[in-house]
Formats: structure tokens, sequence, C-alpha cells
């Protein structure tokens, strides 16, 4: 199972805010390193896979900033020395790798819209909120990506 | 490069009219009245114009104070120069100034003087300039200037403001004789003999400042790119926001570069004194900055290598190995940046949510750059793999379209190389004033903490700021490389790379050897050929004989010459006695005059010092 899939099933499998928290910041930390890894395979999806990734690390640095993430997720973050580099979707053409990364952002968008509606703490609604636009983003900028 | 008005537009007009003011060359006060004007009505626009100029000065002196070297040692030969103009246009503005008050004769309605009505235009233009130049600059009580825009570094550089020096020498060279012709005209003259002795007097201060200026640019001379930045400095309105819509050509592509690459530093320049409080400052907006910084130099990078592999068959120089050494930079601009957007990991900053201007504006920057990069008329980030680049034969298939684009590519990399610079100077501010965060993740989650994020200590902050010196230094190095370029071909955004070099001389020395080379073009101005006193008689008395006035200008360089000694040996005789005032009897005043057109500077040792007298006479509004 590659990190995007892994990340979509954590994802659906949330019973509780904290546990949405939790998948969505590892869903935006694993969005990271597949764009990051496929970076400069083509010119022309450059630009998206650069603003994707800054998206990404926004919206996972929104997350960080709510409440209710439980904060053993942040500690085991910082301490990680370098990042894990399976299940990277190595095989994968740059068209599979974006439209990958905008499924995974549209499910999250999903999720955090629910959240930021549900969550009763005015700290993890916003965080949850703007986390969703940045997770909207990702789909925008990758959603379109066809074959050429 | 842009539509705005720029300084150099009005600064020619004023020349333009004052060239026509003093008629064809040669004409010179004949008895036929060619020069006949009023005198009155001259001093009168004259003392608007010297009020303008006066003005110009005073913003020097302004300048000049701000400068790095202010205050230290000996003032050099254009501190000199500029002191000299600020109190000679001040007096010779007062002098003029009574004439002003005496009313015009009731009932007499008659058509206004030609060369007055050329003085009041030049004003006119003059005071239009000067308000370009302020567009940039706040003025303060006391004369305290303060920056209003990212030109205001540049407008008060010392460059810039030797350069604005020296253009009031020249000024000063037109007007003098102009004036001076005036006031000792003989039949048919016209106007009182106060306004006459008055526009002498006034005159002569012009013969000094150009003096001063003259002396001075021989000394340490103003070198022609630092006049062409005076000329260039554009009024600081920004063109409105716009996006590409998908049509547009490659010409209007580069001017949407341009233009927004301008919005960009805006932006960015003024968001630095805010960063302290500002809710605009956050993670996000520094990020998406630094992420389109890597998108822009991405499209630099493509731009340059399309032209580097077009064969061009046109060019006067193989440009290939230039460019692409300059797209190499940018590839390397691209990588610096994307450190710095890596360097970001585990930080924040205490306000989220929102995205600064400068980053919207960057994210427009990336747009009209990549439409100019790529073919496809609708490219957008987000438009997917395997869009081919622009082909060189579309982006240049003319000289002149190859200094567009690389223009627009020096613009956007120069906006670049500021953006890194501020973005480095707005972080900095953050970790200095507890806004910027790291997560407190090695306590035990057992135990009870109240914030999970606390601000950065100095040391953890420093990794993140030198990845933006490290920014900086690329993307400064990229923007050289086209730079380069831009000179060999004379591209328009040449103005750039010499509005650094101004601001960089001036944060290190005014003098800086380093950007005093190449050596400008010898610009001596001419002597003034004016008659003296003995050949203005032959002239009014209608003789044409070359050689009988050939002697008369003999016999007038004589007398001068005597004075001049005479005044010498009265010097050494009593070092500390000040030089009569000469020019109070109207024929001493002519050949002071005289003296002063011929380029001697031992003349301005003849002049009378006034004393001094209160400035605010000169205040009055043109």
């Amino acid at each position: 199972m590659n990190r995007i899939t892994a990340a979509r099933a954590r994802i659906d499998h949330a019973e509780d805010l904290p546990e949405l928290l939790t998948a969505a910041f590892t869903a935006f930390e694993d969005m990271l390193a597949v764009l990051h890894h496929h970076l400069e395979r083509d010119d022309g999806t450059f630009a998206a896979f650069i603003l994707s990734a800054t998206a990404a690390a926004n919206g996972r640095d929104r997350i960080a900033a709510a409440p209710s993430l439980p904060p053993a997720v942040i500690a085991s973050y910082c301490a990680r020395r370098a990042p894990e580099t399976g299940g990277l979707l190595a095989e994968a053409t740059v068209i599979q790798v974006a439209l990958a990364v905008a499924g995974l952002s549209e499910q999250l968008a999903g999720s955090l819209e629910a959240a930021a509606g549900a969550a009763a703490g005015p700290g993890d609604r916003d965080s949850c909120a703007h986390a969703a636009r940045h997770a909207t983003r990702i789909r925008s900028l990758l959603g379109r990506a066809r074959e050429p | 490069m842009t539509t705005r008005p720029v300084f150099g537009g009005f600064a020619a007009a004023a020349s333009q009219h004052l060239r026509k003011a003093a008629g064809p060359p040669g004409m010179r006060a004949t008895p036929d009245g060619a020069c006949a004007s009023n005198a009155d009505d001259v001093a009168c626009s004259l003392r608007r114009l010297l009020t303008v100029m006066s003005r110009f000065a005073a913003d020097i002196k302004a300048a000049s104070g701000r400068q790095p070297s202010a205050g230290r040692g000996q003032p050099g030969p254009w501190e000199h120069a500029s002191s000299r103009a600020s109190e000679t246009l001040r007096y010779a503005a007062a002098l003029l100034q009574p004439i002003l008050a005496q009313p015009r004769q009731p009932g007499r309605a008659r058509q206004p003087d030609p060369v007055a009505r050329r003085l009041d235009a030049a004003a006119t233009a003059l005071t239009a300039g000067r308000e370009v130049l302020h567009t940039h600059l706040a003025s303060y009580p006391g004369g305290e200037l303060r920056a209003r825009s990212e030109w205001a570094p540049v407008v008060l550089s010392a460059p810039v403001t030797r350069a604005l020096l020296y253009e009031l020498g020249t000024w000063a060279h037109q007007i003098a004789p102009l004036g001076s012709e005036r006031a000792f005209a003989r039949a048919p003259a016209r106007g009182t003999p106060d306004a006459r002795r008055r526009l002498s007097a006034a005159c002569q201060r012009l013969w000094e400042l150009d003096l001063a200026v003259q002396a001075a640019d021989e000394h340490d001379p103003v070198p022609d790119q630092d006049l062409k930045l005076l000329h260039g400095i554009p009024a600081s309105v920004l063109v409105p926001r716009h996006l590409p819509e998908g049509a547009e050509p490659v010409t209007r592509l580069c001017q949407g570069t341009i233009d927004t690459a301008e919005r960009v530093r805006r932006h960015a320049w003024a968001a630095v004194p805010r960063a302290s409080w500002s809710p605009a400052l956050t993670m996000e907006s520094l990020r998406e900055s630094a992420t389109y910084a890597i998108v822009i130099s991405h499209n630099c990078q493509i731009l340059l290598s399309a032209l580097a592999t077009s064969p061009q068959p046109r060019r006067a120089a193989d440009l290939s190995a230039p460019l692409a050494e300059a797209a190499d930079a940018a590839g390397e601009a691209r990588q610096a940046w994307l450190q710095a957007v890596r360097a970001w990991h585990g930080l924040l900053t205490d306000t989220g949510g929102t995205i600064s201007r400068a980053a919207k504006e960057a994210a427009d920057l990336a747009l009209w750059t990549g439409r100019l990069a790529y073919a496809t008329p609708g490219w957008t980030p987000g438009a997917g793999p395997a869009h081919l680049p622009r082909p060189a034969r579309d982006l240049a298939p003319r000289p002149a379209d190859l200094q567009q684009v690389i223009a627009a590519v020096h613009h956007a990399q120069d906006t670049m190389t500021q953006l890194a610079d501020t973005d480095h100077d707005q972080i900095r501010t953050a970790s200095a004033t507890g806004r910027l965060l790291m997560p407190v993740h090695t306590l035990p989650e057992s135990f009870d903490i109240p914030y999970l994020y606390s601000p950065v200590p100095a040391a953890s902050a420093e990794p993140l700021l030198a990845a933006y010196r490290d920014a900086h230094a690329a993307s400064a190095q990229a923007c050289a490389r086209t730079a380069t370029i831009a000179e060999a071909i004379g591209a328009p955004s040449q103005i750039l790379t010499t509005a650094r070099a101004a601001t960089q001389a001036s944060a290190d020395s005014p003098a800086a050897p380093s950007r005093r080379a190449p050596e400008p073009a010898a610009r001596p101005r001419p002597a003034m050929n004016l008659p003296g006193p003995v050949e203005h008689i032959l002239h009014d008395l209608g003789v044409t004989a070359p050689e009988t006035l050939q002697r008369a200008a003999t016999l007038d360089h004589a007398t001068e010459q005597l004075i001049l000694q005479a005044a010498h040996e009265q010097s050494m005789r009593d070092p500390a006695a000040a030089p009569p005032d000469l020019s109070r009897s109207a024929s001493t005043a002519e050949i002071i005059s005289h003296l002063l057109a011929s380029g001697d500077p031992r003349a301005t040792a003849l002049l009378h010092q006034p004393e001094p007298r209160p400035s605010a006479q000169a205040e009055i509004e043109p």
C-alpha cells in the first residue's frame, strides 16, 4: 500500500476529532513527501507540484495549531531525523501521482470542512477550516492534470 | 519600459524651454531688439525658476545629510558644490524678490514677454520633475525626508543627488547668460534699472553655482549612467493590478511581467516596517512568496534556456553562452528558494490564515512569467504536464523583441532578489519580537503545558534566515547574469542595475571606486562666448568687422585680467578683507558677469558675499 492510499484509509477510519486531526496531519505530510519526490520529473508539472507541496505544508501546520491534536503527533514529527522514503508512488507517472494526491486532498478537504462545522472549540474550527482550504487548493492545482 | 512619467521627461522639457528662451545659437543682444525682453518680466519669471531650483538644492542638502559620509572629515568637492548651490540659489531668488512686489502699470495690457514665458514654462517643468522625485519621499518638518517607496533609497543616494546637482549646474549655465544679456542689453533697453541690476546680480550667482559644480565634476566626474538613472526615475505610481487574459502577444506579456514585478517589489518593501505587528505576516504568506519565487525562477530558467538554444542569426553578438549561463544561474536561484521553503520546517508565526499583498502579487508574477515561458496561451500553474516552452522564434523574432524579453526576465529576477531581502528582514523582526514560534515538543506528554508553541530562540531562527540569505545571493547572481545580457543588448531594464549599484554605493561609501568606472564621456560645458563691455558697445554701434570685434574682445580680456590680478594682489595683502561689491555699478557688473561667463573660477573671488538673509523670501510659490 502506498502512502496516499494509506492516508485515505486513516481518514476514513478516524472516529473522533483528535483521530481526524492526526490523520489529516499525517496525510498532509504524506502528500508533501510524494510531491517533493516527483517534483523534478516534468517541467510542466513543476509549478503545480511545488505550489501543492506548499499548500500541504501550510495545511499540516494549520492542523498542528489545533488544540485537539494530540501533542505526541507534533513531538514525533519534530523528533524525526529524516523523512521516510517508502510508498512514494515511485512507479507511477506524474499524471497518476497528481491525480492520486488530488483525490486524497479532495477527501481531506471534505472531512476537514465537516469537522470545522462540528468542532466545539474555536481553535479547532479555525484550524480545520483553514486546513480544508489548503486541501482544496491542492485539489484545484492537481485535479486537472491529464495526459497530453 | 514604462509609460509613467519619469524625471528625465520634465528635466528635458525644462532644458528645451531654456534653449528656446536663449534663441538660436549665436544670437546675441543687438540694437534691433533681438534681446530686448523686458527685464522686469524676465526677472519675475527667473525668480520663480530660481525658487524651484533652490528647492532642489535644499533636497540635495537634506539627502546628503543622510548619506554615510555626512559629518565625517572635510567636505569633498560635491559637498562644497551642494553648499554653494543652496546659498547662491537662495540669495539669487531673494535678490529678485522685490521686483515681484512691484505692481504692473494699470490699464496697460501687453503681450507677455516670450523669454519670461519660456522661463515660466521651465519652472513649471522643473516643479513637475521635483514632484516626480517627491512621490517617493515624505517631507517632515525640519526638512527630514523619509522613504515612501522602494525607489527612495535611489533618489536619496549619493550618485543620484550628485547627478541632480550636476543638472542644477547645467540649468544655471543655460540661464545665466540669458539673464545677463537682458540685464546689459542696450537700445532698446526695457525694464527698470533696478530690475536690470538685480537680474545681473542674480545671474552672477548662477555663474558661481555653475563654476562650483564644474569644479566638483572635474574632480570627481558624474558618470553618464548616474545621469541616466536620475532621468529614468519614474513617478511612484503603480500600474493597477491586472492579469493576463490569454491572447496577449509577447510584448504585452513582457510589459505585464514588468508592471507586476514592480508591484511585488513595492508591497514587499512596504511590509518590512510592519513586520512587528502586521497580521499579514504569516508563515503561509512567507512560504507562499518563497514558493512563487521558485516558480518564477523556474519560468525565467525556461525563458533563458529557450533563448540560448535558438539560432538567432540577426544577433550582433553571440549570446548563446551568456544566456545558457544565465539559465543555469536561474536554476540555482530556484534551488536556493526551494531550500528556503524547506527551512520553514517546524516553524510557525503567531498569526495565520492571511495571505499578504506581496504573496498575492508574487502569484500574479508567476502567472505572467509562465504565460511568457510556455506556448500554451492559457497556461496556469495547475495546467498539468508536458506544456511546451514557447519557442525562441516566437519569443524574440527581432532584436527589439529580445530586449523586451530580457527586460522582463531581468525585472522578475531583480524582484526575487529584493523579495529575499525583504522577507529575510521580516523574519528577523518576527524572531526578535517573539512572533516566530516553534513547537514545545521536548516535554513529556504528561506535563501540563499551557501552549503548544513558544517563541523561537535566536539560534533556532538562524537556519531559516541563512536560507533566505542564500536565496538572496543566488537570486542576485542570476539577476547579475541577466543584467550583463541586458547591458550587451541595450535592454531598457539596465536602469535596475544602475539603481542597485547607486544604493549599494551609498550604503558602502558615496565615493566607492568600484562603480566609478568606466569614466564618463567628457562633458565640458563650453565657456560662453558673450561679448564683453567694449565688444558690446561696438555691437551697439553696428560694427560687424571681425578684426574690429576681435580687438574689442582682446581689450575686454585685458581689462578682466587686470582686475583679476589687482584683486589677487589685494587679497594677498589683506587675506581677511572681503571683496567689495563690484556689481553695484552697471559697468563693473558687466565686466564681472563676462568674467564669470568665461568660466574662469578666479572670478568668483570678485563676488561680494552677502550677509545671511532670511530664507523665507525664497519660499514663495513660483
